[in-house]
Order: C-alpha cells, then sequence, then structure tokens
C-alpha cells in the first residue's frame, strides 16, 4: 500500500543503547563453534560487539532515560509533546500500555495520547506512518515516536542461530509538522499468512508461560532454547527479504518519481551484514550508501536498528545538512515498509548509552 | 539442467565452504557431513540456489538430501516447474 504525507518533518533522533557489551569472541566458546565456521561467521554475518541491558532493564527504562536527556539538555519540552507513540515487542507488561507507564514516569500532561504498537523489525517505519497520521489532527502538534526493544531477554543463550547477533536499543525519534513544502512517500505490505517465521511460542494467552515452557530443548541443529524463546526459520526470513524488498524499494522509487541515484543514503534495517550485503548487490546500490556496520557494534535490536544506523552514521550530518534518505523495516509479522524523505536540519541526532 | 550443469553446480556449492579444496566434490559427497557444514553454511547454499537457479530450497530440502547429487535433484525439479 503506498501512502503519502505532506507537510511532516522529523526534527531529532537519539538512539539509546545500553553500555554493556559484549563480544562475540569472548562467547564463542559457548556455542561450540569449529574456529573455521567462528571466523566466517564474524566475516559474513559482522558478529562483533553488541549491547545488552544487564539486569532487570526494561523498555521503558531506556526510553525514560532518553526523553529525560533530552529534557535535562533542552533539546525537548515535555509540555509539547500531544502523543506518545511507542513500539515494542518487549512490553514491561502485558497491560498497562508502557507508553503510559513511560508517561506516567515522566510526569507529562494528561491531555494527549498514549499508544503502544506491537511491531519488529519494520516497527520504525509503522510508527512514523502512525506519527504522521496523529500529526493531521490540529491539536496534535509534536509526536514523540519512541521504539525501543529489550529482546535479548527473549533469546536462548545457547542458540547459536540468534544469540550472537542479537542486541538491545532504545530511540526517541520527534515527529512534528512542517511549513516547509515537504512530501513522504512511504510504502507498506504485510503476510501474516507466514507470521510464524518469526516467534515466541510461549509467554502469550494462546500459551501461558509455565514451568514447562522454560524446559531448554534442542532443535535438529543442537540450538537448545525453550518455547519461552524467539524461535527464527533464518532461511526462510533471508529468502522473504530477497523477495520482497528489492521490488518494493523500486516500487518506491517510482512512485515517488526519484532514481536510485538521487537517494543519499540507504538506512534499511540492520539483521545481518550478509543480508544487507545481498540487498545492495540486488539492488545495486554501492555499499557507502547503505551502512551495515550495526550488527557488528551494536547487535541487531529490532526496529531501532534503524535510528541506531542514523545516528551512528550520519550524526551531526542532519543538524546541518539535509539529505535525501530511503529507509526500509523488515521481518517480524511478516510486515515489510519503505519511506524516501528528505531529513536534515535536526535539532539533534546523536547516541547516548544508558 | 544437463550434466554439465550438474558440474556448475557442484562447484557453485564447494565454493561456499571457501577453504576446501573445490575437485574433492562430486555428486556423491554428502555436504553435510564435510567439515565446516553449519547452519550459516546451509543459509549460504539456499542464497546461492536464489540467486543463481532463481529457486527456493526450504530447511525440508536441506534436512531431506545427503549427497550433491540429491540437492542438485532438487533444485532441478524446482527450476522445471
Amino acid at each position: 500500500m503506498n501512502l503519502i504525507f505532506k507537510n511532516k518533518r522529523i526534527s531529532g533522533v537519539l538512539a539509546v543503547v545500553p553500555s554493556n557489551e559484549v563480544c562475540f569472541d569472548d562467547e564463542v566458546l559457548n556455542y561450540d563453534f569449529p574456529v573455521d565456521t567462528s571466523v566466517k561467521l564474524k566475516h559474513i554475518m559482522g558478529y562483533g560487539k553488541r549491547r545488552v541491558v544487564n539486569g532487570d532493564i526494561c523498555s521503558s527504562d531506556l526510553c525514560v532515560h532518553g526523553m529525560t536527556y533530552l529534557f535535562e539538555n533542552g533539546l525537548l519540552d515535555k509540555n509539547e509533546i500531544d502523543a506518545l507513540v511507542l513500539v515494542t515487542q518487549t512490553p514491561d507488561y502485558i497491560l498497562p500500555p508502557t507508553s503510559n507507564i513511560i508517561q506516567g514516569k515522566l510526569g507529562l500532561k494528561e491531555d494527549m495520547i498514549c499508544m503502544d504498537i506491537n511491531q519488529g523489525c519494520a516497527g520504525y517505519l509503522l510508527g512514523l506512518i502512525e506519527s504522521f497520521l496523529l500529526l493531521e489532527q490540529p491539536s496534535i502538534r509534536k509526536v514523540v515516536l519512541l521504539n525501543a526493544d529489550v529482546i535479548s531477554k527473549k533469546v536462548s543463550c545457547q542458540d547459536r542461530n540468534s544469540h550472537p547477533l542479537i542486541g538491545d536499543a532504545a530511540s526517541v525519534t520527534i515527529v512534528e509538522r512542517t511549513e516547509e513544502d515537504t512530501t513522504i512517500y512511504a510504502t507498506i505490505k504485510m503476510n501474516g499468512g507466514n507470521a510464524f517465521a518469526v516467534h515466541i511460542p510461549a509467554g502469550g494467552c494462546r500459551r501461558p508461560s509455565s514451568p514447562e515452557t522454560a524446559q531448554l530443548f534442542a532443535d535438529e541443529s543442537g540450538n537448545r532454547r525453550s518455547l519461552d524463546h524467539l524461535v527464527m526459520n533464518g532461511g526462510e526470513v533471508f529468502l522473504f527479504v530477497q523477495k520482497q524488498v528489492p521490488p518494493m524499494i523500486c516500487s518506491l522509487l517510482e512512485f515517488a518519481g526519484q532514481s536510485k541515484e538521487s537517494i543519499d543514503y540507504f538506512l534499511f534495517h540492520q539483521p545481518n551484514r550478509f543480508m544487507l550485503v545481498k540487498l545492495a548487490e540486488k539492488l545495486g546500490i554501492p555499499m557507502e550508501k547503505m551502512p551495515c556496520n550495526v550488527v557488528e557494534r551494536f547487535g541487531n535490536s529490532s526496529g531501532a536498528t534503524i535510528p541506531v544506523a542514523m545516528t551512528y552514521n550520519l550524526g551531526d550530518r542532519l543538524t546541518r545538512e539535509s539529505l535525501n534518505v530511503c529507509l526500509a523495516g523488515f521481518g517480524v509479522g511478516l510486515t515489510w515498509a519503505s519511506m524516501i524523505l528528505q531529513m536534515g536540519n535536526m535539532r539533534f541526532n546523536h547516541l547516548i548509552e544508558y | 539442467m544437463n550434466d554439465l550443469e550438474m558440474a556448475a553446480f557442484i562447484e557453485k556449492v564447494a565454493e561456499q565452504y571457501g577453504h576446501v579444496d573445490t575437485k574433492s566434490f562430486s555428486e556423491t559427497t554428502r555436504f553435510k557431513e564435510l567439515e565446516g557444514w553449519s547452519s550459516l553454511m546451509a543459509l549460504l547454499i539456499i542464497s546461492m540456489a536464489y540467486e543463481d537457479y532463481n529457486v527456493t530450497l526450504s530447511r525440508e530440502d536441506i534436512r531431506q538430501t545427503k549427497t550433491l547429487f540429491d540437492l542438485y535433484e532438487r533444485v532441478k525439479n524446482k527450476v522445471s516447474r
């Protein structure tokens, strides 16, 4: 589905990563990989260092930390926030919504909307789409979009498929209206028929967590996880991305009346280096235009990898100049979405630690 | 695909194993019993089949095949479909 948004802009992006860093080299013994395989994995998938929360730090903690930082540094006025949209798959509780908890912790005004959205790798895109839609209301002038996940809590440390690449992160994105004549082009598709390609079997109402669901078992490749853990069919997800994402980007470019060459940066969700290299090859995009360094420096934190890639790779540049950017997210759902927008003259665009 | 293409297919699989001598690969090679076999290799083979043959191999295809000939047959059947 193609979407158009007029007179909207992103005026600031802050990424928050845990200060706790773990290295693939230190963990490699846990996985029982032959040395050759781990060297190959590092090289092909981009395994390196990743950031994961320690102890009981939750999604709301990372968000509150980021927003408090913005308040204290005069980059955001708490009274101006008319809507708080939180995209997460790891809420603090099943209920209440984590966005309400954050509103309460920060003492935001009552006259506002708080909303949780459950989406993963494409969540940043869906969050932006929702934020733009909210801004159609005259009463809503500024939306704070939060995208946070502490997915490391849901991945088995004996799962070689997922554990070496997973990271935790949050982001705070300020979305508002602008007098400038801007047009943002977006496209989004979903395939719930393949919803279980990436999922956590237990812990919801369908199968509540119990001592049985916490039992570790080995899959055919020798990965040990429980029903409470995230499970991903890597091959299926890979093929889904390679089949769906390149045509999506081509059709979005056509919809926007723009060429590949007119895009300064392709800031895509960062599943692993391998998938991004394959996407760049298929799309005929030079790697300089498609950063793929988030997994090796921070880990894959689901939807938040896009703001992490944005702040880490472009940083202050976006406060000084304006760039034509193509964003794309794909994964859990299955959901795939992309967006072309002019980004720049932002108040802030950087990364802090929790 | 004909026999010639089978040689090309085996070479493409062998390339995925990287450091291993590709000439030691044949249609009777049990590719999952080779040194260096891992789920990463499965992904690389799935990726190669999609890129070079436009064929979608599933986890089942990998699970149910033993030799490179078995794998070649899977790919060939899917190409002709």
